[in-house]
């Protein structure tokens, strides 16, 4: 039997980010019909976005693993610890369920397996950190979807400070004026996020071409 | 890792690349109530046990018992505390009734996205206001039920049959196999569907005792009547007591050729008398803006052009849409896929981009940096007297918004930008040209279509005269299955080029006569892929292969005749799993030529299964390849006996060749040609095509183990084809690189005894070496007696013509070589040539 304290009591002692992790989890726990929302508001689109980018465009596909995370997620809440936030562990649960999604599709055909694997396109892209990327490469689809896997294997925050930054166009200034940081502070996570991202945007690169 | 590097790239992968993707406002709404009704029932588990107060393991335990004892009792009492919901319960909730296994119940999101299958077996559906859904009958069909809607469906019987009810508003059937008719029954009446699309709609204000109106939109069918009344395509019926009561003409109701009429979207009419529309499938946006260079004055109207990627024998439908007031545009309702989007703005390049993802889960968005025109100038004369052309059509093959063009294109009516007609003089004046280099499609009735290649400077360009002269032609009979003359068939003729692989496919369009007969004239020299089509009937890409030299006419009919063979078969990869969408296709041997002289091609459905009709019994060597002709290679042979039938299973081989050909500096070469030979000795036999991508890659499959070498070919002046060292093929894959080299251009003009232009005359190239060489797909000489080698490496070469004269030539980098050759008539192959030695050429 556990003797781990209760979800709202570990909330009382526990970080601001991860007190609304065991607030959220205990109100789950205590059946409130408004957590199913709160949860999906807070973790349905990156973790669409997670299986998506490994599933691939099997729409049908991406929502039956998705709904299956969120239903074992409700199922097995009390077997949380709070030792990942919540945003890690159904992508935990994810992971495995796409694992198993993987293992029942039917194998695909040789020419099909080997027409989406462009090891020269992908080899470009292994060197973002390193060579400026030509126009065409950036305009292939499969430069597209490398983008979303490795955005959305991203923390939520460095995926924030991304999005804000590229997508959004807000400066450092205005990213540090929302986050309560100094400038030099913002652009210190900024800096670390991009590394993460062309870290995590390489290995999938050279996974993806056979490079690795 | 360089920090500005790394900071540029990651800024133009989110400003270029970053696609959001966002999960519908339909899944995540329920989802929501599923873990709604998932907390509910976990709050009812829970709950007396919590208000007792009891510890964990006992709260476990008990909930046990609590289970067993629920379901011990649902057991004795024979059924479940809460009885299923019935279908009209589940529709008043504005859900989808499904019957399934004696059981009503919602269809899930999925089935509502993707259809029900129902295969072969029975389905009962109810639709509510707002929401349609599609019933798949396997491979034999499939029903489109619209909204507040009504479905019975029967199993398929042995012979093909089936019966369908149809009720509520409104609802579609098509039907894509054989067999005996579909028997659809209807408020009024019933249909026998042999084959095609039948739709049916309830309405008001028809003759008393009729409710709705049927309409065959294509196919075959007749009203279950006593005389079995046939029904006309495009003719609305409405049906009273079994009979015809009235009709009236549908305006408008053809479907699009090629492709089943796309549903309207669905609108939500919640009570309302008026019969609803079809259920869209899921649509997309694409929303854009333009930019124009400083100080450039903003155009006042553009179009936008889109172009959906598919894949042969299906063609992409142009969407055209003007925009005016404005630099921004959007456009829904748009099938989700790849597209080529065109932008044309008058006073500026036509703007094209490629492989523009456009998703479903939100508006994809693209901008456009608008850059100034070039125009390009010229005149058009008769080959013959040279007198001018007017009314001739040049356009700009790669900036037209259209994947085919016919060779009588209707210039007024397509009113495309880079697109111009001479005018009485012969003269035209081209505008909306990039910086790129283009190709230039000049056609004129009674005339063969030319195409000119433009460079890529100067901003002004003056063109020489373009002379066109008269074209070959193609004729014969069309036939169905049956082996009936097949009257009022679409025959097309597709230009496959005779030089590089176009940007558009040019094509010839006609009618079969009441007598299945039809003929294509003005075609220009090359190959071409000829195949009958009805847009009632689920095409089968049976094609022919025939290339037409100068003004010849051939003949080729079209479908089975008498003294043929049906070659079927199915074609499987090397763990021999059914390959889909493969096309298989069989050459016939030609007289020393790298191309069969005859291609017949099937297309594997989905379990892999191919059928040619009509085959003439000879020895063909088979290939196999996607893309009807861009990828394949060879993958064995076969003896075709007289006999009614045969069969032939392919088991592709696991060899493979991968590989990457770059252009002389080095970057990637894209759309380059490559030509696979194998080696048997000091033999060279053609073994495969395919075309390199966007970063010069490509790749040959279910190659037999053996030697090979592989050709490149950029087809651009100057640069030299090149030819890889021997490659040995086992059973795994194998490697090849291939640089081009600087090359020599040679115009190569054959003529007669009498100086005259000699057509169609073979010309061979063979290197120091004594290896020969075909530079381009046809080593014919055109209409103009000519035959243009893009580039040849510089050395010794001997050309020479079959049956004429031959000419040594030491070639050195520079200008474009003109030789001129003779050839008095043909003679047979082995016929010794006359030699000129020249150490320069001319």
């Amino acid at each position: 039997m556990s003797t781990s304290p209760e979800p709202a009591a570990r909330a009382q002692s526990a970080p601001p980010g991860e007190a609304a992790d065991a607030q959220l989890a205990a109100r789950i726990l205590r059946g409130e019909h408004a957590a199913a929302r709160d949860l999906l508001d807070a973790h349905l689109t990156p973790l669409y976005q997670f299986v998506h980018f490994r599933i691939g465009r099997d729409r049908g596909l991406v929502e039956d693993v998705v709904q299956d995370t969120f239903l074992t997620a409700l199922q097995t809440l009390g077997a949380w610890e709070g030792r990942s936030d919540l945003r890690g562990w159904l992508v935990g649960i994810a992971r495995n369920k796409i694992r198993a999604a993987r293992r029942q599709r039917a194998p695909r055909a040789l020419e099909d397996a080997l027409a989406e694997s462009d090891a020269e396109i992908d080899a470009i892209l292994a060197d973002v950190a390193r060579e400026p990327l030509p126009d065409q490469v950036l305009e292939r689809r499969e430069t597209s979807e490398l983008v979303g896997a490795a955005l959305s294997a991203l923390p939520a925050d460095y995926q924030q400070a991304l999005l804000a930054k590229y997508v959004e166009g807000h400066s450092t200034r205005e990213l540090a004026r929302a986050g309560g940081q100094s400038e030099k502070a913002a652009e210190s996570r900024l800096t670390r996020a991009r590394v993460a991202f062309a870290r995590v945007f390489e290995l999938l690169a050279r996974k993806r071409g056979g490079l690795a | 890792m360089k920090p500005d590097v790394l900071e540029h790239n990651v800024a133009r992968l989110f400003a270029q690349s970053w696609r959001p993707v966002t999960p519908s406002a339909r899944f995540a709404s329920a989802l929501r109530a599923r873990l709604e009704d998932e907390l509910r029932a976990q709050a009812t588990r829970r709950a007396p046990l919590r208000r007792a107060g009891w510890s964990r393991p006992a709260r476990v335990a008990a909930s046990i018992l609590v289970l067993l004892a629920g379901w011990i009792a649902a057991w004795f009492l024979g059924r479940d505390a809460r009885p299923a919901p019935g279908p009209e319960e589940l529709v008043g909730r504005g859900q989808i009734a499904l019957l399934e296994r004696g059981a009503w119940r919602a269809a899930a999101p999925r089935e509502i996205d993707r259809g029900l299958e129902a295969g072969d077996g029975a389905a009962q559906v109810r639709t509510p206001a707002g929401l349609g859904l599609t019933v798949h009958a396997g491979g034999s069909g499939r029903v489109v039920l619209g909204a507040a809607s009504a479905l019975s469906l029967a199993p398929r019987a042995a012979d093909g049959g089936r019966a369908l009810e149809l009720g509520g508003h409104e609802a579609r059937v098509r039907r894509d196999d054989a067999g005996a008719p579909w028997q659809v029954a209807v408020p009024g009446g019933a249909i026998a569907l042999e084959r095609g699309i039948l739709a049916w709609r309830a309405a008001s204000g028809g003759p008393p005792g009729a409710v709705g109106v049927v309409e065959l939109e294509s196919g075959r069918a007749h009203v279950l009547d006593e005389a079995g009344t046939p029904l006309t395509p495009g003719l609305r019926v409405w049906l009273a007591e079994g009979r015809i009561a009235a009709a009236s003409v549908a305006l408008g109701s053809q479907p699009a050729r090629g492709s089943e009429r796309r549903p309207a979207p669905v609108e939500a009419q919640a009570g309302a008398s008026a019969p609803a529309e079809l259920p869209a499938p899921a649509t997309a946006a694409l929303s854009g803006s333009l930019t124009v260079p400083a100080g450039a004055t903003a155009p006042a109207r553009f179009h936008v052009s889109l172009l959906r990627r598919v894949r042969l024998p299906e063609v992409s439908q142009p969407e055209r849409r003007e925009f005016a007031g404005t630099l921004s545009f959007t456009l829904e309702g748009l099938r989700p896929g790849s597209y080529e989007v065109l932008v044309e703005a008058p006073g500026f390049a036509v703007a094209r981009r490629t492989d523009v993802e456009i998703l479903p889960a939100g508006p994809t968005s693209i901008e456009f940096a608008l850059a100034a025109e070039r125009v390009v100038r010229g005149r058009v004369v008769d080959a013959q007297d040279r007198g001018p052309l007017a009314g001739a059509v040049v356009l700009v093959e790669e900036l037209v918004p259209a994947q085919v063009v016919p060779f009588d294109v209707d210039a007024a009516t397509a009113a495309w930008l880079s697109c111009a007609v001479t005018e009485a003089d012969g003269s035209f004046t081209l505008p909306g040209l990039g910086a790129a280099p283009a190709t230039l499609r000049v056609s004129a009735a009674g005339r063969a279509a030319r195409w000119i290649p433009v460079s890529a400077t100067p901003a002004e360009l003056e063109l020489a005269e373009i002379e066109l002269g008269p074209g070959g032609a193609v004729q014969g009979r069309v036939a169905r299955g049956d082996g009936s003359p097949w009257s009022g068939a679409l025959v097309i003729a597709s230009r496959m080029g005779a030089g590089v692989f176009g940007e558009r496919m040019s094509f010839g369009l006609t009618r079969s006569d009441a007598a299945g007969r039809y003929a294509l004239t003005d075609l220009p020299p090359g190959g071409y892929v000829v195949f009958a089509y009805d847009p009632a009937e689920r095409v089968t890409p049976a094609t022919r292969d025939l290339t037409i030299r100068g003004t010849e006419v051939v003949e080729k009919d079209l479908g089975p005749t008498e003294g043929r063979t049906r070659v079927v078969g199915i074609a499987r990869g090397p763990q021999g799993a059914p390959l889909a969408d493969l096309d298989v296709l069989l050459g016939s041997d030609g007289p020393g030529s790298a191309y069969g002289t005859a291609w017949i091609s099937a297309r594997t459905d989905r379990a892999g299964a191919f059928a040619f009709e009509g085959v003439e019994p000879r020895r063909y060597e088979v290939f196999a390849g996607r893309g009807l002709g861009t990828s394949y290679a060879r993958v064995g042979e076969l003896d075709v006996p007289l006999a009614p039938e045969i069969r032939h299973d392919l088991e592709l081989a696991p060899g493979a060749v991968h590989g990457t050909v770059r252009a002389i500096d080095g970057a990637p070469a894209a759309e380059a040609w490559i030509i696979l030979l194998r080696v048997d000795g000091a033999r060279e036999t053609f073994a495969g095509r395919a075309h390199s991508d966007l970063a010069g890659r490509f790749e040959l499959l279910g190659l037999a183990p053996g030697t090979y070498v592989i050709t490149a070919h950029a087809e651009r002046a100057g640069v030299a084809a090149v030819r890889s060292a021997p490659i040995e093929v086992g059973a795994g894959p194998s490697s090849a690189e291939l640089r081009f080299v600087p090359g020599v251009e040679l115009l190569v003009r054959v003529v007669d005894a009498q100086g005259a232009p000699r057509a169609g005359a073979r010309v061979r190239c063979l290197d120091a070496a004594g290896l020969e060489w075909q530079f381009t797909a046809s080593a014919l000489t055109d209409a103009r007696g000519l035959l243009h080698v893009p580039g040849a490496a510089p050395g010794r070469w001997r050309i020479a013509v079959e049956g004429g004269t031959e000419r040594v030539l030491d070639l050195e980098l520079g200008a474009r070589l003109e030789v001129e050759l003779r050839a008095d008539r043909k003679e047979p192959p082995g016929t010794p040539a006359t030699t000129d030695q020249d150490g320069g050429g001319r």
